[in-house]
């Protein structure tokens, strides 16, 4: 009888456990980022580019390293060999099909040489030299009542595409309730349009639990990472990743290592001033935030990156910005164990303009505050942590 | 917010920001406003319009008119009234004295202290009219 009961509570204890990876631990180093880098990328784009260059896309499965980007003042794409680090073509929007009607393209996606996804507020077509191959609405007042939902990034969780399901991949957020109810936060944030269906879908994933207690302003960018049947989601407040099984449809809670400058929690905001936008910069100012999540399918590393706690106001009694927030950017393995930790220079690389590539992790040197930085040009630099 | 009565709470570091970073002299009744040109809502075709007509009413006063980054169109709009010291903020000292936000900003400053001072939005212009009624 006694060993009955050991075994049914062994059972229980595994049962409990089974939706949550263990933590392991393991010692890891913190390295600067200048040991790593390994090449750089520095293209002319005089007169062609925004400053901000907000929307671009590297492809992901080109013959050739390629990066998409849009001026939405002058409605142009471009296109750029990474390479030769020249301009390749350059398209109007409104001669592929993408005209102000369906509003603005918000979110890019660059497939292969015949596929580039291009989705605005009302549409998402695929384009290739020729113009539209396909196209379908999004967002219309009916489709917004009725499901109570639109379609739109919530941080760094742009359009992708799946080619072995044929299924495009977008966020959402709930139409009826606000940034400082539950309802938000425990609501599907993502959706696919599946291409064989011709349905959009949407999946069980939803903000982290830790979002349904408390209010944290303005952080709320979702991030997410592709890596073959599995999609993985990662949030501002905390190291810990849900995991989307794809072919299972199961949810994963994964404890990842956290970021060696995590010391302490981040701080919720006071719901009373969720209308002050002053006082919710300050909040991401003061606050740690765990930012983009990348996968390297070449290496099977994660790269994800981190910005620590700061002080508003410094002992010389000068402010803190946004733009003077330190970053880091955390390697793991597969299993989300941190091999490293690498220091990128304050002032010098946009840790949002990033993307993985062949060669390695690409890092935009586009940080306002880099003197060295030229905004008529497209720089990176390009990272390889040895596997 | 328009303000008479609520001090500005980092009066201290904008007229630091305004003699040590420009040697503005602040002890005469000047004119500050601020333009956030990195924010969205900031700095708006409404907002620019406004103190352009009221420049345009109010010559006698002395003007500083900043810009957290280089614009070219307000610079030539702003650059066409003899009464105003246009100033750009091209290495984020406004930042650095706290001062960088994400709405406009108005102050009236005499004798080295901010007497008036509001956050200037779309949605509360007319409600700036009570500092220029002399």
């Amino acid at each position: 009888m006694g060993k009955l009961i050991h075994i049914i509570i062994l059972a229980i204890c595994f049962t409990c456990c089974s939706n949550t990876r263990p933590k392991y631990k393991k010692i890891s180093t913190f390295s600067n980022i200048d040991e790593y880098v390994i090449d750089s990328i520095l293209i002319d784009s005089t007169k062609t580019l925004s400053n901000s260059m907000s929307l671009y896309s590297s492809c992901s499965q080109c013959s050739k390293e390629r990066l998409i980007t849009i001026n939405q003042n002058l409605n142009l794409l471009f296109c750029f060999n990474l390479k030769t680090q020249k301009r390749e073509w350059v398209k109007k929007l409104e001669d592929v099909g993408i005209i102000p009607k369906h509003g603005l393209v918000n979110e890019i996606f660059y497939h292969k040489e015949d596929s580039i996804f291009i989705k605005q507020e009302y549409a998402i077509s695929i384009i290739d030299s020729n113009g539209i191959k396909f196209f379908t609405s999004i967002n219309s007042e009916d489709q917004k009542v009725k499901e109570k939902r639109i379609y739109n990034n919530n941080g760094y969780s742009e359009i992708h595409y799946e080619p072995t399901n044929k299924r495009i991949y977008f966020s959402a957020y709930s139409f009826e309730s606000g940034i400082t109810e539950k309802e938000f936060y425990d609501y599907s944030i993502e959706s696919y349009y599946d291409m064989n269906s011709k349905q959009i879908i949407n999946i069980p994933i939803t903000y982290h639990k830790l979002y349904f207690k408390r209010f944290y302003g303005n952080l709320i960018q979702v991030t997410r990472a592709f890596n073959k049947d599995k999609i993985l989601y990662g949030y501002p407040i905390t190291e810990e990743i849900i995991e989307y099984d794809v072919n299972n449809r199961t949810t994963t809670l994964i404890e990842s290592e956290k970021s060696n400058l995590d010391l302490k929690n981040t701080k919720p905001f006071k719901v009373k001033n969720a209308n002050d936008f002053e006082l919710k910069m300050r909040h991401m100012i003061a606050s740690q935030s765990y930012e983009k999540l990348l996968y390297d399918d070449n290496r099977n590393f994660y790269y994800r990156f981190y910005s620590p706690h700061i002080p508003l106001k410094n002992d010389d009694g000068s402010y803190n910005s946004y733009g003077d927030k330190p970053n880091t950017v955390i390697i793991y393995d597969k299993d989300f164990n941190r091999v490293t930790e690498l220091n990128l220079k304050r002032r010098k690389y946009s840790s949002s303009n990033t993307f993985v590539m062949k060669r390695g992790l690409a890092i935009g040197k586009n940080h306002y505050k880099n003197n060295d930085y030229d905004s008529n040009t497209i720089s990176y630099d390009i990272i390889k942590f040895p596997n | 917010m328009i303000s008479c009565t609520n001090k500005f709470e980092r009066e201290k570091s904008l007229i630091e920001y305004l003699t040590m970073s420009h040697g503005i002299d602040v002890t005469n009744e000047t004119y500050v406003v601020i333009h956030q040109t990195n924010f969205c809502n900031s700095c708006t075709e409404e907002i620019v319009n406004y103190f352009n007509n009221e420049l345009s009413k109010n010559t006698q006063k002395k003007w500083k008119v900043i810009l957290t980054s280089p614009r070219q169109d307000l610079e030539l709009r702003y650059l066409k009234h003899s009464n105003v010291e246009l100033l750009i903020d091209n290495d984020f000292l406004l930042e650095k004295h706290g001062l960088a936000m994400s709405y406009d900003l108005f102050f009236i400053i005499k004798e080295g202290k901010v007497t008036n001072w509001a956050r200037v939005k779309d949605n509360n212009l007319e409600a700036l009219d009570v500092f220029f009624v002399n």
